[in-house]
Parts: structure tokens; C-alpha cells; sequence
């Protein structure tokens, strides 16, 4: 153990050194690290004898209790508790590294971004349902659109009302303009079949005939209404002889949307409900073919809407 | 049971060996806590501080690059949470009182530990905070003055300095560490050993 020296010689050598140069300040230098070394000797010949025997018993696995109890030891280690604390936060720290919660944040957000495009995505398609059905109809082709469930339509009404929905003899100029819209989707339909344009006209002709027997029959006829409706049909016969392809998309769509006159009972032909006369053959055919419960149930139809027609002789044990 | 050294050690862990810092963490367990606890004299601030050093060391070990010394990286972020220690204390948390109860426990602690260490532990809470911070950095982590200057913020020259008051106070303990250890007057540029000062050094 060397002398201690006096700080305030000391200090006045550290000062000495700086003026003086460096080949003086090495020799403080020097003196300095044999002055460390030698009390860092006395400090572990006083300390280190108990701590290495902590030491061994923190490397054999004894606890603080057990080494407290040597005479020689010294308690300036961390409690146990510490110990298994810090382990416990190193291995958590591995076991749940940084990498995977980022890792994991980042999939939260492309899955949170994903979900939102699909809500958007959604919304925009339920604000215009229309728009992914703008499909131009092929000329010489109808556009037949199965009807969606929500869609409401004389054929998937009761028969009182599907009456009431057919009703020529509307009672107010609403009702009128409805029935006019009714022929003229009707009709236009038709129309989208150039080579049926005539007998189209026909069949019009032959409903308003019907049409105006029924009128009389109910003494409620209004030949206003009627020679609005005859103007109407003039107007629609003229739009029939202009091609389909020619129409714009939308006004296709909203006929094959809006078609509902028209019924297909698989590979039979479709039948024009407005008509008495195509009517009547179709329930023929269904008779014909055998599916008399379909033809019942198409006549009893067609006697809710037109129940005072003459009807051939095949179906008059049926009335 | 691992034989590399620290830094390879570190490595491992930070693959997520758990093993390779259990090695680490017994070989510096001891003088990590002393050196913490020769900083603040308590044993339960130093508990926390201690506790807390190793919970930094454990979140920074990405930052931790195998060409740098482990041993200084690691007294640097336990030097730097001392001090965030000191800051933290509310002001009516007096350290020198915290001193003194630890001064009137050594008694006692003589009886049980001998009356050297009793006398160089008193002698080290002794000297002001700059002196005692680089020693203990020595003493405890055995590190060169270059690094000590490097961890401390300070010039090479100004660390030697205080290791040369700090030697020569602790020399004279250990002369004579029967004898009540008078306290050597301050130095110029170093303040007073109260925790005051010590406080607003940190601030």
C-alpha cells in the first residue's frame, strides 16, 4: 500500500503537469494507474473475499438466505426477488421479440385497410345497383333478366290485386298514366323482336278490343282515357319498328328490368297475360301437355282478370 | 454454461439465447449492483435503480453492436438511469439524509463486516458525486480512463483529475481505516458532498 498523498499536492502536480508538457503529463499519467491498481488491490482484498463467496453461492444456486448466514459474507448483492425479476423480463423479452408485435401491428393494418376498401366497395355497389347490369342487348334478342326477390310484379301478386294492377278502368289520371306505362313496357318488349313487329300490332289491337269489352261491360269506359291510351299504342308502334340496338342501355334495361307481362314456365313459350286469346292457347298447351294442375291454375288466373271472356268450348266445364 | 466473452454473449441473447444472458447477467450481477449501490448508499433505491438498469439494458439490446465494449455499453445506460434516478427524486427526498442513515447504520454493519469495509464504504459515500461516479466506474466495472472519460461526458484530463482526488482520499481510508476518516477539504473545482449539490449537478 503506497502513502496517500495529499489532494492539495495533488491537484498542485496535476496542474504542474498540464504547464509542463506531455512527457510529464504520461508520468502523472503513470502514477495515476499504479495509484488505481494498487487501491483497486486493497479494495478487493476488503471487499472481494465475501463477494466471491456470493458469488459461488449465486453460480451453486443457494439464495440469499443461505449466504447470508456465512459469518464472512456481506449482504451487497441483489435480493433474490431482483434476480428472478430481471431473468423473467429477459426471457419475456425473447420470447415476445419486438419484431413479431410490429410484425403483427402491420398485419392488423392491412387487414383493418382490406376490410375498409370491402365496406366501401359495398356502399358504392348498393348506392347504383344498376350499374354492373349495363349490358347493350344483342339485337334481335330480348333481354330477359330474372327478376330479383325484392322485385315486385304483377305475376308475383295475389290475384285480387294483379286485378286491381291490370285494371283498364283506372279512376284518376294516376292510374291512367300507370296503365299507360304498363302497355308501353309491355309493348315495348314486344318490340325488341323485329320480326314479330306486326303481329305485335295485331295482339295490341286485339287488347284494346278486349279491353274496351270489358270497359262496357263495367259501364266505366272513358274514352278520353282511351283515345290517350289508342295515341300512346300509335306512338309505341312507331318505336317498334326503330331497332332495339338502337335504344339507349338504360332503356333496355329498364324494359327486360320491368318485364312483366312476360312468363316462361321453362321450355314453353312465354305468354302475353294482357292477351285473353294467347292466354287462353297457353292454358291449351299446359292442358295439352298434360300439366293440368298448371293449366287449372292458370285458368282460375285468368278468370280473376278477365271474367266475363267467352270462352272456347274446351274451357267452358272448366268455369 | 457459456465461456465467450460478453460480447459474444450478448449476441446470443439477442438470437433469443436465454441461457447466454443468464452467463452475462451472473458475471456482472454483483458489481453492477455495487456500483450502483456506492453511487446512492441505500439499499433500496439501489434495488430499484439496479432493477431498472437491467430493464434498460434488456430493451436496448438491438442497439447494442458486437464491435463495442458490453461492459462499458452496459455501466454507461446504468451510469445514465442513476442519474435519471437522482433527477426523478421528489425535493423533499433528501440524499444526504438517506447518507447519514446509511453513516448510522455502519456501527452495526462493522460489528458484522469489518471494520475496513465499513470504513472504505464510508469514505466512498464521502466523496462528492463526479469523484465517487468515476472511481466506482473503476473499482466496480474496471474500466481504462478513456472509457471512464467517454461515459461520463467529460475530457480524458478532467476524469483523471478526479480519480487522482478520489485515489488519494480513498488511499488514505485504506492507511488507516481504523481511524475515523476525516474528510479531506474540497477541491476547487469540485462542489461540496452534500446531496444538495449532488441534485443540482444532475438537474
Amino acid at each position: 500500500m503506497s502513502k496517500p498523498k495529499d489532494p492539495k499536492n495533488s491537484h498542485s502536480d496535476d496542474q504542474r503537469s498540464t504547464r509542463s508538457g506531455p512527457e510529464v503529463r504520461v508520468d502523472q499519467e503513470g502514477s495515476l494507474e499504479a495509484d488505481l491498481d494498487e487501491l483497486e488491490n486493497s479494495y478487493r482484498e476488503i471487499f472481494d473475499q465475501a463477494e466471491e463467496i456470493h458469488r459461488a453461492d449465486y453460480a451453486a444456486g443457494r439464495r440469499m438466505a443461505e449466504s447470508v448466514a456465512r459469518p464472512s459474507s456481506t449482504p451487497e448483492q441483489p435480493p433474490d426477488m431482483i434476480d428472478q425479476a430481471v431473468q423473467n423480463m429477459a426471457r419475456r423479452a425473447v420470447e415476445a421479440p419486438d419484431g413479431s408485435s410490429r410484425r403483427r401491428g402491420l398485419w392488423m393494418g392491412g387487414f383493418a385497410t382490406f376490410s375498409l376498401a370491402v365496406i366501401a366497395l359495398s356502399l358504392i355497389l348498393q348506392q347504383d345497383p344498376g350499374q354492373d347490369l349495363d349490358i347493350a342487348p344483342v339485337d334481335g334478342l330480348s333481354v330477359k333478366r330474372d327478376r330479383a326477390p325484392a322485385e315486385s310484379s304483377a305475376d308475383d301478386l295475389d290475384p285480387a290485386s294483379r286485378q286491381l294492377f291490370d285494371s283498364t278502368a283506372p279512376d284518376s289520371a294516376n292510374e291512367s298514366a300507370a296503365t299507360a306505362e304498363f302497355e308501353e313496357r309491355s309493348t315495348m318488349k314486344q318490340s325488341s323482336e323485329p320480326e314479330s313487329i306486326s303481329a305485335e300490332n295485331q295482339r295490341v289491337d286485339r287488347l284494346s278490343e278486349a279491353r274496351q269489352e270489358r270497359s262496357a261491360a263495367k259501364s266505366a269506359s272513358l274514352p278520353a282515357e282511351e283515345d290517350s291510351l289508342r295515341a300512346r299504342r300509335e306512338a309505341d308502334r312507331d318505336e317498334a319498328i326503330s331497332p332495339t340496338a338502337s335504344q339507349p342501355p338504360d332503356q333496355a334495361n329498364n324494359e327486360s328490368q320491368e318485364n312483366f307481362s312476360v312468363r316462361s314456365f321453362g321450355d314453353q313459350p312465354a305468354v302475353d297475360r294482357e292477351d285473353p286469346e294467347s292466354w287462353l292457347d297457353y292454358i291449351s298447351q299446359l292442358k295439352a301437355a298434360g300439366r293440368t294442375a298448371d293449366s287449372r291454375q292458370e285458368f282460375r288466373d285468368f278468370r280473376q282478370v278477365f271474367p266475363d271472356y267467352p270462352l272456347p268450348d274446351e274451357f267452358s266445364s272448366w268455369d | 454454461m457459456h465461456n465467450g466473452s460478453d460480447e459474444e454473449l450478448m449476441d446470443l441473447y439477442r438470437q433469443g439465447n436465454v441461457a447466454a444472458f443468464d452467463e452475462l447477467y451472473s458475471r456482472y450481477r454483483q458489481p453492477l449492483y455495487r456500483f450502483i449501490l456506492r453511487q446512492v448508499g441505500e439499499p433500496a433505491t439501489a434495488n430499484d435503480l439496479y432493477q431498472g438498469s437491467w430493464e434498460k439494458i434488456i430493451q436496448a439490446r438491438d442497439q447494442f453492436r458486437s464491435s463495442q465494449s458490453f461492459r462499458a455499453w452496459m455501466y454507461r445506460i446504468a451510469r445514465n438511469h442513476v442519474i435519471d434516478g437522482f433527477r426523478r427524486m421528489k425535493p423533499d427526498t433528501d440524499l444526504a439524509d438517506q447518507v447519514l442513515e446509511s453513516h448510522e447504520r455502519l456501527p452495526d454493519e462493522q460489528m458484522e463486516q469489518g471494520e475496513r469495509q465499513s470504513a472504505l464504504k464510508r469514505a466512498i459515500l464521502d466523496l462528492p458525486p463526479e469523484q465517487r461516479e468515476v472511481i466506482m466506474l473503476r473499482l466496480e466495472g474496471g474500466l481504462d480512463i478513456a472509457t471512464i472519460a467517454k461515459i461520463t461526458g467529460v475530457n480524458p484530463e478532467t476524469a483523471k483529475s478526479r480519480l487522482r482526488y478520489a485515489v488519494n482520499k480513498l488511499q488514505a481510508c485504506t492507511q488507516e481505516y481504523t481511524q475515523p476518516a476525516h474528510p479531506e477539504p474540497a477541491a476547487p473545482n469540485e462542489g461540496p458532498t452534500d446531496s444538495r449539490s449532488m441534485r443540482k449537478r444532475y438537474e
